[in-house]
């Protein structure tokens, strides 16, 4: 092997040990200036997020209010239910 | 994802434009991509598959524009000129470092991607064959004719009179 071809063998090894270049730290505020504003993240404003929340209380309000009313009357029905059974059986008509 | 995939998409794209200032500019650029297209990503791939695609067509696009700016000289002439220095390399190879990256920079397009995406970037074989859309047994033979084609270079350009370190 002559001299040219040691060379370029070692040449081909300079990458051994070789770390991944990184980018200059100021590079993600370049990259946000140039995302135009309206894409960026959306920002909803405080009196509009109070609405939001307000209104989703008063769904859940609601949710709870009308699911106490269902559990309420179909204990009232269980009560009544059994009440005729044992109407039903203090007859005794069949016996 | 910025801080996932920065040094990814910078590294490979100073790999082929060998220039900080280009590098930089198309790092944005793909990030600007990722941030405009994330919704067309169908999920087919791997996300850093897409990410190194988009980055190595960048980088590419910019490479012919380069080309296509008049430029006087010949291709040792031009050998000569490129003082890249990787910013990952070790201090004691840079010099070697500049005719290397200089000589990849006359590899055949799809040689060059096999090379960068496997030494400079260091990715596994299989990876480098899925962001290039081929086998695995197609990017060792691209290797093996790029490593080829590297050392047949670099013996041309051998810089006589060079003092050994």
């Amino acid at each position: 092997m002559n001299k040219k071809e040691k060379w370029a063998d070692e040449v081909l090894q300079s990458m051994d040990g070789m770390k991944r270049a990184e980018p200059a730290d100021d590079l993600f505020d370049k990259i946000m200036a140039k995302i135009p504003e309206k894409e960026q993240a959306v920002i909803i404003p405080i009196k509009r997020l109070r609405w939001l929340v307000a209104a989703a209380c008063l769904v859940i309000g609601l949710n709870i209010y009308v699911f106490s009313i269902g559990i309420q009357s179909s204990q009232k029905g269980d009560t009544s239910e059994s009440q005729s059974i044992e109407l039903l059986t203090d007859f005794s008509l069949y016996k | 994802m910025y801080i996932l995939y920065k040094n990814k998409v910078y590294n490979t794209a100073i790999g082929y434009l060998q220039n900080v200032e280009d590098a930089e500019e198309i790092t944005q650029d793909v990030f600007l991509t990722i941030f405009q297209k994330a919704g067309t990503f169908k999920g087919n791939s791997k996300i850093s598959t897409w990410i190194y695609r988009i980055t190595i067509n960048k980088s590419l696009n910019q490479i012919e524009k380069r080309k296509s700016r008049p430029h006087a000289g010949t291709e040792i002439q031009d050998f000569h000129k490129i003082e890249f220095n990787h910013p990952g390399g070790i201090l004691e190879n840079q010099e070697k470092m500049k005719y290397l990256f200089a000589a990849i920079n006359t590899l055949a397009e799809k040689q060059k991607t096999s090379f960068i995406l496997s030494y400079v970037e260091g990715l596994p074989r299989q990876e480098a064959a899925d962001i290039m859309g081929t086998t695995l047994k197609s990017i060792e033979s691209l290797l093996q004719r790029a490593k080829i084609n590297l050392r047949k270079k670099l013996i041309s350009v051998y810089p006589e009179g060079i003092t050994k370190n």
